[in-house]
């Protein structure tokens, strides 16, 4: 383990995204070119205060800051331990690509929309980075609401309509959240996240710990979309414009995920959820979700609906890996999180752009989009043979922990989920590509002028990293170095 | 990843595997960047690039070969432990991959100067080859599968290269069987890992795997994908649309290499059953004494190979025949020599099935399998670029619309014919040589297992196949090159460019080489690969390399293929046959399609139902909410009112985040439902409790 150190740095990065308010209410009448470049930067320096936090995390440490302390045994306090720089990492990493898509792809309204986008930074930076359940289901709760503004940007009928669906949800889950945190204040010692389980048997009788556990899978469920709690996904992300969907794709459905991790490693602990026999019973509801959500998507002909139906399965791969409850089941689902991140980030990226250019969002007329947008349609395909799990790409590493996770954990025949996953992932991504790049006689011809670069340019690099992390996968610093040492602790 | 890998015998580190791999996966970034700006550059560099990867694997073959060793290179940063290595039989199988890819590139000069997407099609020869080296480079299971994935879904793009219906419909077809087997593979390879406790090719011998039946669980998964993949029945069902819709140096590649990969993971398979010859050599020495069937004294993991070793058989006679029937019955050349391929990778398949039958003296066998898989590639390769010539000269592919050529063409006339000797099996030309050796294989089965009477089919079936694959050779080769000019596209062929004939001269030299040196190649390529089987009884393997092919025995053992070649092509000429179609529904595919297709319908219709029965419920469920809307609409009012009235008076800030704020009052409004919502929360938990505990 490594050492623990107090610091300021936390809440530091935390609200440094409030800057951008600041920036809006100065600069956002008179100087729009400039307040929407200096809202970017801000997301990239809160970047950068985050990667100083490597070296503590890559050996195990943890910073912590005490903020506030509201009754005796519930604080408001940080505490960025390996698995939280992770998920920062990942979520500024993400934002800023965002961000600079958005400078392209925003055209009205930019303000709300900056403010919104930088507050969810800061509260999902929270959840990140909290040090207790009490202060994880504040900064959640505010993520929650923070998001709405973003769905509904385009304010049309459909939009709002999303929007209603999305309030519901996530309020009632936050309500469920809420009853979970207080019945673990009640029976639990702590609500601190230690590193380990503070439940235990020897306190607690069994029924109860079990309803703690499924009132807290119920919350955190909604956000993690495990069906039937999905409701809200596939009428959000399209829509939301691109940008938003990529950050509710590609990270604001991992906080739920990420609560999940929390409750499995930091208030159950892996030794109490053998003993309670939660394990398959979850890994069933996530194999159901990760098919049948799959099987939804088949027949959808908004391409972002399907994308959105897509996500709904590759989240619960999280959720499968975790609950395998082996260690390379761990590291599967846990590196699912920024995998995933980027392969759908950079599937809604070129969503965006495609709508963004040509105004098609149905599927059946992508034909020959591969030749007006050949870079676009180029990453696109990339992640879309990633989500199937061809080698080479991150989607396959996953597959592949997955699987030898499911072996370690004696329960190899959820493998045959992940595969009849990819298959189902092949009927419903291989027909876009084909249709952008194989069905018109076009030649393809590389143009300047394909789409603005502040679209084109974190497109591209979210599917680089794609390639990036599915080859060199072991290279500290990305995902696999972090998820070995928060695995390498738990178990 | 924290499996163990079984060390090699004698390894030597060495970055030359890792180079052939990369060699043409640098070509395709360099040809993609010059890209149609200087054609003649492009193309260049596609040839010296495709050189390069054959120069590599030459280079790796003193140290492969003379020091008996692996060459192997260790990546460490995919996942811990990607490893390549070069061991005898791969180098064998990357030599003809990458000889034979340099041919196809240097034929592509011309031939694909007429299409579009040029750039295209180079770039992807190119990865394609990379993944092809890999795959036959790799030093275990992981690492193939790995590259075996790339390579599937890097011939896509040169199978659908011309964008014709048919081409797509074939892309359709050969993506998703490829998906299939690539899946299918992962399975096998994870439960290998598994089993093995191994990634690498060699399991141990105590191992679950070779102690448990549990051998046949992974190698069903990955014959399963390697089947797919060499065409094997009933899974060849691509084969036939994808080879032919592919232009000629892409199938010739498809056909002659690509395919091979499918074999090379049989083979691969068997050697994972094979445990050390020292403990079999006690055994042996009991069967050389009372002159037993060896079969009787196989035991343990041998019993299995035995076991695999006759369902290889049964699959391999079912590929032999089937391909044949339905290559006879052809009138398109390509698909002809697709259903060829399927035929001739059955011969392939028996050789490595009587390998495995026959276990520690499967020497014989694999060393046909081998051997055929060598003079498969260069004369399958040869004919298609031939065709593919004819093509170029007439763009014409209906034998019935060719004929006459041979005067025209005659550099691709004799190229074509030589090719189509070597596919006969005639003495002199390279298919001799392996047939002779396949032939000597399935013999000794027969022998030793003591006459197992179902064993004496398989000779029926071969010399009836060989036979078939004489008539149906006869027949593409008559009716293209010979008679009189049925079509004004023939009667204007002129001979093709001198690119396109270099690169099939190279490959007719290579059949009649082969033909020629038989006992060279023995030597230098075929026994040395047979060394990665450490099962095989050692004098045996020593004594094929003394093994003479031209005897008079020999030499005779195809006049019975001869004479049924000619009854058949007799008898389909006499009742009309050539022309006889089956109906689809005779065909495994169309109950795949049917399936497939199903599965679609199903998915969409279940969705168009869901939709009614939402319409139906969902003004019930509006009701339940309507109190909810209600509120709603109070908040949307009160949003368009402060919209319309401005915001300025709110905190005084001059800011456009009015949203934000009538946002406020949304979430005020709908506050009782959510503190309602709380309220139950609790309210229900505490009720838990109390009835629980």
């Amino acid at each position: 383990m490594g050492k623990v150190t107090s610091s300021v740095l936390p809440s530091i990065i935390v609200f440094t995204p409030w800057l951008t308010l600041l920036v809006a209410a100065l600069w956002a009448r008179s100087r729009p070119r400039t307040s929407r470049g200096l809202y970017t930067a801000i997301t990239v320096a809160t970047g950068l205060l985050i990667l100083p936090m490597y070296g503590i995390a890559l050996d195990g440490g943890v910073v912590r800051q005490h903020l506030v302390r509201v009754v005796p045994g519930i604080d408001l306090a940080f505490r960025i331990d390996t698995v939280g720089f992770y998920f920062g990492l990942l979520l500024a990493v993400l934002w800023i690509a965002a961000g600079v898509y958005s400078l392209g792809y925003i055209h009205e309204r930019h303000t709300r929309y900056y403010c919104f986008l930088a507050l969810n930074l800061s509260f999902c930076l929270g959840v990140a980075f909290s040090a207790n359940m009490f202060t994880l289901f504040i900064f959640y709760e505010l993520m929650s609401l923070a998001t709405y503004p973003l769905i509904i940007h385009e304010e049309t009928a459909l939009a709002r309509r999303a929007g209603l669906k999305y309030l519901i949800y996530s309020i009632s889950a936050g309500a469920v959240i809420l009853a979970a945190v207080l019945m673990q204040y009640f029976y639990g010692d702590t609500l601190s996240f230690l590193g380990h389980g503070t439940l235990s048997l020897a306190k607690v009788s069994k029924p109860v710990l079990l309803t703690i556990f499924s009132v807290y899978m119920l919350g955190f469920g909604v956000k993690a979309c495990i069906m039937p709690l999905h409701g809200w996904v596939p009428d959000a992300h399209p829509a939301a414009p691109a940008p938003a969907s990529a950050l509710l794709s590609g990270v604001l459905l991992k906080v739920g995920a990420f609560g999940i991790i929390r409750v499995l490693y930091d208030v159950f602990g892996i030794k109490l959820l053998r003993e309670l026999g939660v394990g398959l019973p979850m890994l069933y509801v996530a194999s159901f979700t990760i098919i049948v959500a799959s099987l939804f998507a088949i027949p959808q002909t908004d391409l972002k609906r399907r994308l959105a139906y897509s996500s709904v399965a590759q989240v619960s791969y999280i959720i499968l890996g975790l609950f395998l409850l082996s260690p390379d089941g761990a590291v599967g689902g846990l590196l699912q999180i920024a995998h995933h991140a980027f392969m759908k980030g950079t599937l809604f990226l070129c969503a965006g752009i495609i709508i963004h250019e040509t105004g098609k969002r149905d599927i059946a007329d992508m034909e020959g989009v591969g030749s007006k947008l050949p870079l676009t349609m180029m990453a696109f395909s990339i992640a879309a043979l990633a989500m199937m799990g061809t080698p080479a790409t991150c989607g396959f590493i996953t597959k592949w922990e997955l699987g030898l996770g499911a072996i370690q954990a004696h329960r190899g025949y959820f493998i045959v989920v992940l595969l009849i996953s990819a298959l189902l992932n092949a009927v419903y991504y291989l027909p876009i590509v084909y249709l952008a790049f194989f069905k018109s006689k076009e030649t393809i011809k590389f143009s300047k002028r394909e789409t603005r670069p502040s679209m084109l340019i974190p497109t591209l690099v979210c599917g680089v990293m794609v390639i990036v992390l599915g080859i060199f996968v072991t290279v500290p610093g990305l995902p696999y170095s972090l998820v070995k040492v928060v695995v390498n602790a738990v178990f | 990843m924290m499996l163990v890998h079984e060390a090699g015998s004698a390894t030597v580190k060495s970055v030359l595997p890792g180079v052939a791999v990369l060699v043409p996966l640098v070509g395709m970034f360099v040809v993609l960047a010059v890209g149609d700006r200087a054609e003649k550059v492009r193309n260049w560099l596609a040839v010296t690039f495709a050189a390069g990867a054959f120069a590599v694997c030459v280079a790796m073959y003193p140290t492969v070969i003379s020091e008996h060793s692996v060459a192997e290179l260790n990546l460490d940063i995919f996942l811990g432990d990607f490893r390549l290595a070069t061991d005898q039989m791969g180098l064998l199988f990357a030599l003809v991959a990458s000889a034979v890819w340099l041919a196809a590139t240097l034929y592509s000069f011309n031939y694909i100067g007429h299409e579009e997407r040029r750039t295209s099609f180079f770039v992807f020869m190119l990865l394609s080859e990379a993944a092809c080296l890999g795959v036959f480079l790799s030093a275990d299971f992981f690492s193939l599968f790995v590259f075996f994935e790339i390579m599937g879904l890097a011939a896509y793009p040169l199978v659908v290269h011309s964008r014709t219906y048919e081409a797509r419909r074939a892309g359709v077809k050969y993506i998703f069987m490829a998906v299939y087997g690539g899946l299918s593979l992962l399975l096998g390879v994870l439960l290998y890992s598994n089993y093995a406790g191994v990634l690498g090719f060699t399991a141990r011998p105590e191992s679950a795997y070779l102690t448990t039946g549990s051998c046949f669980i992974v190698a069903g998964f990955m014959m399963f994908g390697f089947g797919i993949k060499a065409g094997m029945v009933p899974l060849h069902v691509w084969l036939p649309l994808a080879h032919p819709a592919a232009p000629s140096p892409a199938s010739a590649l498809l056909s002659g290499v690509m395919i091979k990969a499918g074999a090379f993971g049989f083979l691969r398979i068997v050697q994972t059953f094979q445990t050390p010859a020292t403990e079999h050599v006690a055994r042996l020495a009991t069967r050389y004494a009372t002159e037993a069937p060896a079969t009787e004294h196989l035991t343990g993991s041998w019993r299995y190979l035995h076991d695999l070793g006759w369902v290889i058989i049964l699959l391999a006679l079912l590929t032999m025949v089937t391909g044949m029937v339905l290559a006879l019955v052809q009138d398109n050349v390509k698909r002809l020599l697709a259903y060829s391929s399927i035929s001739q990778m059955g011969f392939i398949l028996l050789g490595v099935g009587v390998g495995a039958y026959l276990g520690p003296e499967g020497g014989i066998g694999l060393a046909g399998a081998l051997y055929h898989i060598l003079n498969h590639a260069f004369f399958k390769a040869l004919l298609f670029l031939g065709v593919g010539a004819v093509y170029y000269a007439t763009h014409e592919l209906e034998m019935t619309k060719l004929g006459g050529l041979w005067r025209k063409m005659p550099f691709t006339f004799a190229f074509t014919l030589i090719g189509g000797l070597g596919i006969m099996g005639i003495t002199a030309f390279n298919g001799f040589v392996s047939k002779t050796l396949l032939h000597h294989a399935e013999i000794e089965a027969l022998n030793v297992a003591g006459g197992a009477a179902w064993l004496r089919v398989v000779d029926v079936v071969f010399m009836i196949t060989a036979g078939g694959t004489i008539c149906y050779i006869a027949k593409l080769i008559g009716l293209t090159f010979f008679g009189h000019q049925r079509s004004a596209h023939a009667a204007h062929a002129r001979e093709v460019p001198a690119f396109m004939r270099v690169a099939m001269g190279a490959l007719a030299a290579m059949v009649l080489a082969v033909g020629l040196f038989p006992g060279w190649f023995m030597r230098t390529f075929i026994i040395p690969a047979l060394r990665v089987f450490i099962g095989l009884d050692s004098h045996a393997v020593a004594h094929l390399g003394e093994l003479k092919f031209y005897t008079l025995d020999n030499m005779l053992a195809i006049l019975p293929p001869l004479a049924i070649g000619v009854t058949f092509f007799l008898v389909m000429r006499r009742w009309d046959l050539f022309r006889l179609r089956l109906p689809e529904a005779a065909g495994v595919d169309y109950y795949y399609t049917r399936t497939e297709v199903g599965f679609l319908r199903l998915c969409f219709a279940g969705s168009r139902r869901y939709g009614q029965l939402r319409a139906k419920y969902y003004p019930l469920a509006r009701t339940r909410a309507e109190y909810l809307l209600d509120l709603w609409r109070y908040a949307n009012q009160e949003y368009r009112r402060a919209r319309r009235e401005g915001f300025d008076r709110i905190a005084g800030l001059p800011m456009d985040i009015s949203g934000f704020t009538a946002y406020v009052r949304a979430v005020q409004f709908t506050g009782d439902i959510v503190y309602g919502v709380i309220i139950f929360a609790v309210v229900v938990a505490v009720l838990a409790f109390t009835l629980l505990l």
